[in-house]
């Protein structure tokens, strides 16, 4: 059965759209089983099949920096959904670290309030 | 909304458990009720809880859907340091067990945290916390009215909406016909019932796959989930450390367990319960590396637990996961709606309304107030506005900028009121404008924080001088008190 690229079927959807932490969610709208295709390339020559199935979403999680295409297609009538666009952006490593420091700071001082606190208070 | 048409139990069995649970639960809490007439014993268990049942009640507390649920979910998106980061929320515990001590020490009478606020730092500070402290149990509420709804939809198919209205019925029916001492009584076979499932899952889950292939599938499909220097999972690890010890310190669930311990109890059941609860979300977060290796496709990822736990163990195995997590969440459900209602009653009917109330007036407003809160938490959860972990940690902006002011409170006797005012108010705004701007996975950390410079700086310039006898105060319906 000859597939008609231009036609749509379900519709796709990402959350969120730039993944800050390597991680989203692919969530699709049909009433029929898919096939959820990912590519790096958006005229997906080179693609590969993540899914097939007849649920409605998927979580992506662990991908590293890079964008990313996906698109579903309809098992029955080979008819494509719109493509979506993925932005996975890692935090950088300095700003991951200076919110680790800072947590560090805090939790040390509170450690340090509670065991003199509680060595020295007494009502 | 729903989203999973592949579910491994039918329908059926899952109204046949959740049929089950239901009558043994509000059973269980008629049993344990019946005998509570004093105010203190409904609310309070007649403050004479021992070791063995206030261990397994912090624990099993602190072992909710979220640790069953939210931590496979964090494993999923964080990896690695996601799954240890999630279970540096012992360290609340292990932390809180000085300040159960000195609470109990300082305040013989004390009811609620809000009690606490309201002596040490004035009237300002104690309304601006209760709304914290409620907003933060509401979201709790909410976050384990939509985990029932999840999860039977995940494992049985059943529509959320479903789930989540039996979930909420069960556990606010119980919860009013026994109180507190129900609350605490159930809670010793709930931990047992949690322990044991997580313990079998995770054993099976690496003798039927295998940690090499767990780890080679993880590596191919999902590499960041290994990667120690991954940014997101270094920037939680922090954050879910102080949004811990954030929730205990301020929380009254913790508060009202710290006061209805028998005396010199508090501190070894916390410390206690700390250490058997950290490995349990390593090992629920474990479960959920498994995906690649299975092939399972998760839909949402606060599915993910019972999803693989199922996948794994086939029917009987979904069963299992029904069961444990279901105790789970009724185990907090219940604490968390006895614990509200408690702040409710105590800081705002009778502290603005009416002062007045008899001992009878106030266990009738205890009973509305929890059929209340059941019900504005089925509102919110409806229209399922967010992920497991996400309301959680949006909670966290406001909760971690408590730990200063209630913890300078009990022990520097210089901190003073502007100091917590400001501490909650910058803190709770900072946390919530870095929840938004850099991620969930912040926000607490942010929130502390700005609490704990705006403390320290207000009171090195102005230190107070609190007396601590000040704290101490007896409740007028409490036996032997004056009226």
């Amino acid at each position: 059965m000859p597939v008609d690229a231009t036609a749509q079927s379900a519709r796709l959807e990402a959350s969120p759209e730039v993944a800050t932490a390597g991680f989203y969610q692919l969530r699709w709208y049909s009433a029929r089983p898919v096939e959820l295709e990912e590519s790096q390339d958006p005229e997906f020559a080179s693609a590969a099949i993540i899914y097939s199935g007849s649920d409605a979403a998927r979580v992506m999680s662990g991908k590293p920096d890079g964008v990313l295409y996906y698109r579903v297609r309809d098992i029955d009538d080979g008819t494509f959904s719109n493509v979506v666009k993925v932005t996975v952006r890692h935090h950088s490593l300095v700003r991951a670290l200076a919110f680790f420091s800072l947590g560090a700071i805090v939790f040390l001082a509170t450690l340090l309030l509670i065991t003199t606190g509680a060595r020295g208070a007494n009502p | 909304m729903d989203i999973v048409n592949t579910a491994i139990l039918d329908p059926d069995i899952g109204w046949s458990i959740l049929a089950a649970f239901s009558v043994l639960w509000i059973a269980l809490g008629w049993y344990w009720g019946r005998k509570a007439s004093e105010l203190d014993d409904y609310v309070l268990a007649g403050r004479r809880v021992g070791l063995a049942l206030g261990t397994a009640t912090a624990m099993a507390t602190w072992v909710t859907s979220n640790t069953t649920m939210a931590a496979p979910q964090i494993a999923l998106q964080m990896g690695v340091w996601g799954m240890l980061g999630y279970s540096l929320g012992s360290v609340g515990l292990f932390m809180f067990a000085p300040l159960a001590s000195r609470i109990r020490r300082l305040m013989p009478g004390g009811y609620t945290s809000g009690d606490f606020m309201r002596l040490r730092y004035g009237r300002l500070a104690w309304r601006i916390f209760l709304l914290i402290s409620l907003f933060y149990s509401l979201g709790w509420l909410v976050s384990m009215g939509m985990a029932g709804g999840i999860l039977i939809h995940a494992l049985t198919g059943i529509p959320y909406h479903y789930g989540m209205t039996v979930i909420l019925a069960i556990c606010v029916g119980y919860t009013l016909l026994g109180g507190f001492r129900a609350v605490i009584g159930t809670d010793f076979i709930q931990a047992l019932l949690i322990l044991s499932g997580v313990v079998v899952i995770a054993f099976l889950a690496i003798r039927t796959i295998g940690f090499g292939d767990i780890h080679r599938t993880v590596a191919a499909q999902r590499p960041e989930l290994l990667n120690l220097l991954m940014p997101a999972s270094i920037m939680f690890l922090f954050n879910n450390l102080l949004f811990g010890v954030g929730e205990i310190f301020h929380s009254n669930v913790w508060w009202s367990r710290a006061f209805s311990f028998r005396q010199g109890v508090g501190f070894r059941a916390y410390a206690l319960a700390g250490l058997l609860w950290a490995p349990i979300p390593i090992v629920a977060g474990f479960i959920a590396l498994a995906v690649p290796a299975l092939s399972l496709n998760v839909p949402a990822a606060d599915m993910v637990g019972p999803m693989v736990a199922a996948e794994i163990l086939g029917t009987a195995g979904a069963v299992l996961v029904l069961i444990m997590v279901f105790s789970a969440l009724s185990s907090s459900l219940d604490s968390l709606l006895a614990a509200t209602s408690i702040l409710v009653v105590e800081d705002i009917y009778r502290r603005h309304l009416k002062p007045d109330a008899s001992a009878a007036q106030m266990r009738t407003a205890t009973a509305r107030i929890i059929m209340g809160l059941g019900i504005l938490t089925w509102l919110l959860c409806a229209p399922r506005i967010a992920t497991l972990a996400e309301l959680l940690y949006f909670t966290g902006a406001f909760v971690a900028s408590t730990i200063w002011p209630i913890a300078a409170g009990l022990f520097w006797r210089r901190a003073n009121t502007s100091g917590a005012i400001t501490g909650m108010v910058l803190g709770s705004a900072a946390g919530l404008y870095s929840y938004f701007v850099i991620g969930f996975y912040v926000a607490a950390l942010v929130g502390a924080a700005v609490s704990m410079a705006c403390l320290l700086v207000a009171s090195m310039l102005r230190p107070a001088a609190y007396d601590w006898r000040d704290l101490e105060e007896r409740h007028p319906h409490e036996s032997g008190a004056a009226t």
